[in-house]
């Protein structure tokens, strides 16, 4: 545990507004990940995930209709808070990196994927456009692409969904961050190409020791790509603590459900359970605990809002309920 | 793209063919006959019919414009009945002051367009949007010769910045026709007092031109612009630590001027009947005040020629536009 930290994140509150009025996306948020280490990130969509993961770079549109507030925003040692628009360029891309949901409209459809890559190359580090070339073919390779010349003179609509995502993994490695954060890089992509780009993602982080906060709602990919797992409902994270045990023997109702919502292949044919009702908008300021509404175990002392406490048993693992390990 | 290039220059023949038929028709229906302009009020009807022989109208319909498609090709566009001399002679003469007037306030236009539409994209719903916004809707309400007599009144009566009317001082020596634009004949001869005066008279003329087109390419632009930085690339590019400016004009604005390009080639129309009408007010010695006159004289050849050498610059200019398009966007050029 002496690592240093690659995220450091103290009650992160994000909120938007529109024509109804405030809605809260992140609530109170804490977060760690430290150098080195692969951290999941998972809830179901709205739960305020990506919002969390586009302030680490401070891509939010912050403004009138958004704010943020808290306490620490610390990505590889930079107070993200006061740091300068310069600082800022100095660590999206070189060592921080971004990878996105949708890699279809992630890239510009006038730009070759050539220019797309000698843009980041040389934003970072001056170099002469043909070593910024050599190192664009050999990053894409890398990537698991066999013909990186002919891709490089692509455009994007010329490229499939999976391999653009491989363009921009191989982007996102380019500078050699420290830090790679990666917002549903697989959701877009159908299976076979999510296992590719799983298996990559793994022996790249073994290669060179990158950081990663991988951010999806895959449970199984998460559990075998991450060390640990942030479980995040409405804004709030309501349970963390190493992977495989948190997804295999979940502490809160929330993660409960989440697993047991998922369909197996060879389990005897029953009916899917679901997470009965929706999950709040944010809007209302609800007091007490978020989940209560869809708990099958709510009961008064609900309507206090829960503090996400370390587990008796096991100090690496914490949960925001009161019944914790209980059920 | 060298194929699509060739099938829109095939379309353009047909385009320019099916233009000059139909403005033959309109200038043969059209009532109002030439020849007893010509022959004057006292002409007995044997003289209208002779003038009506010399210019072949007691031919067949179909028969005059064989000959008139005919005279076309060979570079013969008729003689103007006004004037006496041939029309292309005379195009030809005036073109290079109308289209000096033209491609300035073309330049003005795009640039002032581009300009005002990103900077009111970038600060959007800030004062500065909402000044550039307030002068683009001005710029679009307030027809042609108003804003000429408007700048006229101003820069010339009141403060007297601009020159009088007209293309160059009269006292001045014009400098050696090579190109027929003073600018460029004036800079060519090294004449900077030449330059000076032509830059001068070119001015107001050419801004009230331009004024027109900035209204309508500044909304144009500012609706793109916010619209491509709102994309899922620009925030690729911000969150890979792309320098701002470089994220701006070069993902942004070259996806944003996709829109602005093709009605530019379109507004090109607007550029070049409006010049008709500014011609005249500024006593711009072009095409426009000839071709007016010869409105008001119903100088048929002349009205005929004009309407066929605009059709075939609309025409070219928009086949310019296209080839800048598939320049710009990879994915109509059809590769993959």
């Amino acid at each position: 545990m002496t690592r240093a930290s690659a995220i450091d994140i103290q009650d992160l509150t994000v909120r938007f507004a529109d024509d109804s009025g405030w809605r809260t996306a992140v609530r109170s948020l804490s977060l760690q990940v430290r150098e080195g280490e692969v951290v999941g990130l998972i809830g179901e969509s709205g739960s305020g995930k990506s919002v969390t993961s586009s302030s680490l770079l401070w891509l939010l549109p912050l403004g009138d209709r958004c704010r943020l507030t808290a306490e620490r925003l610390d990505v590889l040692g930079l107070n993200v808070l006061d740091a300068t628009e310069r600082e800022m360029r100095n660590l999206r891309g070189a060592q921080a990196a971004m990878v996105f949901q949708e890699p279809m409209t992630a890239l510009d459809p006038l730009r070759s994927i050539r220019r797309h890559m000698h843009d980041v190359l040389l934003a970072h580090k001056p170099q002469s456009s043909r070593d910024a070339y050599a190192l664009s073919k050999q990053l894409l390779s890398e990537m698991g692409i066999e013909d990186p010349d002919r891709v490089l003179h692509c455009y994007p609509h010329q490229l499939s969904g999976g391999m653009r995502q491989r363009v921009l993994l191989a982007m996102a490695f380019s500078c050699n961050p420290r830090l790679i954060i990666a917002d549903e890089p697989l959701t877009a992509l159908d299976v076979t190409t999510q296992h590719q780009i799983v298996k990559l993602v793994r022996r790249k982080t073994q290669e060179s020791g990158v950081a990663i906060l991988f951010v999806s709602h895959d449970l199984s990919v998460v559990r075998s790509l991450c060390e640990r797992v942030y479980v995040m409902y409405a804004g709030e994270v309501v349970e963390t603590g190493p992977a495989h045990h948190v997804l295999t023997r979940p502490h809160h109702p929330y993660t409960q459900g989440l697993l047991a919502s998922r369909p197996e292949l060879f389990a005897p044919r029953t009916r899917l359970d679901t997470i009965a009702g929706q999950a709040p908008s944010g809007a209302d300021a609800a007091e007490g605990c978020q989940f209560r509404d869809r708990c099958p175990h709510a009961f008064e002392k609900c309507s206090v809002r829960p503090p996400l406490q370390a587990s008796a048993g096991d100090p690496e693992r914490a949960s925001a309920c009161w019944l914790e390990g209980a059920i | 793209m060298i194929g699509i290039v060739i099938r829109r220059l095939i379309a353009l023949v047909a385009i320019i063919i099916g233009v000059t038929m139909v403005t033959f028709l309109i200038a043969r229906v059209i009532p109002g006959d030439p020849a007893l302009l010509l022959a004057g009020p006292n002409a007995t009807p044997d003289v209208v019919a002779k003038i009506h022989e010399q210019l072949g109208l007691d031919r067949p319909l179909h028969v005059q414009f064989a000959s008139y498609l005919d005279g076309l090709i060979h570079g013969d566009f008729g003689v103007s009945i006004v004037t006496r001399r041939p029309v292309l002679e005379e195009i030809t003469s005036l073109l290079p002051a109308t289209l000096e007037l033209m491609l300035t306030a073309m330049v003005l236009g795009l640039f002032g367009g581009v300009s005002l539409g990103v900077a009111a994209a970038l600060y959007r719903n800030r004062w500065l949007d909402h000044v550039i916004r307030i002068l683009s809707v001005t710029a679009i309400s307030m027809p042609g010769f108003w804003i000429a007599l408007v700048l006229l009144y101003l820069f010339y009566g009141v403060l007297g910045w601009a020159p009088g009317p007209g293309r160059f001082d009269p006292l001045l020596t014009p400098p050696p026709s090579v190109t027929g634009f003073l600018l460029v004949d004036s800079l060519l001869a090294l004449d900077f007092r030449a330059f000076a005066s032509a830059a001068s008279h070119l001015a107001l003329p050419a801004i009230t031109l331009a004024v027109l087109s900035i209204g309508a390419g500044m909304r144009l632009v500012r609706g793109s612009m916010i619209e491509a930085l709102s994309q899922d690339y620009i925030r690729t590019a911000r969150a890979f630590g792309l320098p701002e400016r470089k994220i701006i004009l070069s993902y942004a604005l070259k996806n944003a001027l996709l829109p602005f390009i093709t009605v530019f080639g379109l507004e090109l129309a607007s550029l070049i009947f409006g010049s008709v009408v500014i011609e005249s007010i500024f006593s711009w010695p072009g095409l426009g005040s000839f071709v007016l006159s010869a409105i008001f004289a119903l100088d048929f050849p002349v009205i005929m020629g004009f309407t066929v050498c605009a059709s075939v610059v609309y025409v070219f200019a928009n086949l310019l536009v296209d080839i800048v398009y598939l320049l710009l966007d990879p994915r109509v050029r059809g590769i993959g």
